[in-house]
């Protein structure tokens, strides 16, 4: 539509190229989660599994992929951060405190009610998914509400 | 917190995508603000006051809460 682009103003112009820097990042971020998933989902069942694969795999190389798996999430973040507004950082704090709370809440009750035998040991990555599924959850429902 | 920032806009004919380049947010910011769900920051609420040549009490209003309770 030549006549809209056309219409479009500086202001329009210059959210546009935010929007599309925005999403972006967000594309490589989770493109490399993506592969960084394959690769390590791959290697823990490897290690896992008891198998003995698993002795081929070095140490280092092991160390190395975390090394670079972290540093590329850290950089990732920080760009995300830097290219956000105010309210997106906003709804990223908001979602993040709340997946801490739940971390924080549901571990040391859950550790408490296992130590007087009333249930099983806390399962760590359930706790990591339930917290991360509440961040998710209220990440989204503040977008939601800003539309 | 009350304001004037869709009439402003709607003056210059501005959509709301338009406001959000020129202020550095993004149109959801824009909607977010204008319908009161969300404050802006203080350098925000600067950049739309020299965007409409206006003081920021012309565009906001508190309701006269002088923050005591």
């Amino acid at each position: 539509m030549m006549g809209a682009t056309m219409e479009m103003g500086e202001g329009e112009r210059l959210e546009a190229a935010r929007r599309r820097r925005f999403w972006r990042i967000l594309g490589w971020l989770a493109f490399a989660g993506f592969v960084a998933g394959v690769i390590f989902g791959g290697t823990f069942a490897i290690i896992g599994s008891g198998s003995p694969a698993a002795a081929v795999i070095p140490p280092v190389v092991i160390v190395g992929a975390v090394s670079i798996a972290v540093a590329g999430f850290l950089y990732g973040t920080w760009r995300f951060f830097v290219s956000a507004d105010e309210i997106e950082r906003q709804d990223n704090l908001w979602g993040s405190l709340i997946g801490f709370y739940a971390y924080s809440t549901i571990f040391p009750f859950w550790w408490l009610l296992w130590k007087a035998g009333v249930t099983s040991e806390p399962h760590d990555w359930a706790i990591f998914v339930i917290s991360l599924i509440s961040a998710t959850a209220v990440y989204f429902w503040r977008k939601w509400r800003a539309h | 917190m009350n304001n004037r920032l869709r009439v402003l806009r709607a003056e210059r004919g501005w959509s709301q995508a338009e406001l959000g380049g020129r202020i550095g947010v993004s149109r959801q910011a824009v909607n977010a603000i204008e319908t009161g769900k969300h404050d802006p920051s203080l350098p925000l609420a600067f950049r739309m006051s020299r965007l409409f040549g206006l003081s920021i009490e012309e565009i906001f209003n508190d309701g006269g809460n002088n923050g005591n309770g």
